[in-house]
């Protein structure tokens, strides 16, 4: 699976975007594809496990929290890998979001309330992970560890 | 009306415990966690008081819906007075209870063997 990715250049650099209805087909060819750009560019397993669970729970929040479960609505994600790192903007046709809303999941007091821990495994796996205004851009950036400074 | 299921879990009753196994490695796409949420809510109801082990054995990924699935079934288990443990998590995976802190209140052992030894009281 290691052969280059569309969107794959020469020098350990990827630039793509994507224009995705929820479709579990769509979401399962967008990681395969990042997936195989990771690889391609040399990330090793650990960034390919932490941003293939920051993108699921991206694509998540957009689709269900942005676009309120509407089908005919879209989420984009245009991803870029260089040696630096991965940096993933997932884009809905919501509102906006406000992530201060969200409770903290790990308070006694919500610990067994099921939902609200997306956002909070984005920030454990990712080294960035910030809303744009309006709120509906979400941008995502996981740093090379071994990336020379 | 009657639809065709299809399970995303495997159930096998022991005496001592009802064994869960999933047949997915991939535990993300929300239709699947709903079937498993569904199958699982199932096995609790249909028990007067529920001992269940959840084996990770396979899984590779998981995201925050099962997390949410998870804890719901832990709710209507600790309701009926019953036991639930997970075991056979691997490093990668046992790490998102620890960031989520789930770990705390959701029992995890090791292994199967421990996990069945950790079933305490009645059966």
């Amino acid at each position: 699976m290691a052969h280059p990715a569309p969107g794959q250049s020469h020098d350990g650099r990827f630039e793509r975007s994507w224009v995705l209805l929820e479709q579990r087909d769509s979401i399962e060819g967008l990681q395969s594809d990042v997936n195989d750009a990771l690889i391609s560019c040399g990330y090793g397993e650990a960034a390919s496990f932490a941003i293939r669970l920051a993108l699921e729970e991206a694509l998540v929040n957009g689709f269900r929290h942005g676009n309120k479960g509407n089908p005919s609505k879209h989420v984009t994600v245009e991803c870029k890998i260089d040696p630096q790192g991965v940096e993933l903007v997932v884009i809905d046709e919501g509102e906006g979001f406000d992530p201060g809303s969200v409770p903290d999941p790990t308070a006694e007091e919500n610990i067994d309330i099921p939902s609200g821990r997306g956002i909070m495994l984005m920030r454990a796996y990712m080294s960035s992970v910030e809303y744009l205004h309006p709120g509906n851009r979400l941008r995502i950036f996981y740093s090379n560890p071994n990336a020379a400074s | 009306m009657a639809q065709p299921q299809q399970s995303f879990i495997r159930i096998v009753k022991d005496p001592e415990c009802t064994l869960v196994e999933f047949t997915e490695k991939h535990i993300i796409d929300e239709v699947v966690i709903r079937h498993i949420g569904n199958e699982l809510t199932k096995l609790v109801d249909d028990s007067p008081r529920p001992r269940i082990v959840v084996t990770f054995k396979g899984v590779e990924h998981l995201s925050s819906a099962a997390l949410g699935t998870l804890l719901t079934v832990m709710n209507r288990v600790k309701a009926k007075d019953g036991q639930l443990r997970l075991c056979d998590i691997n490093a990668q995976i046992l790490q998102i209870f620890q960031i989520t802190k789930l770990n705390k209140i959701l029992r995890i052992e090791k292994d199967l063997a421990s996990a069945k030894a950790s079933l305490g009281g009645n059966k």
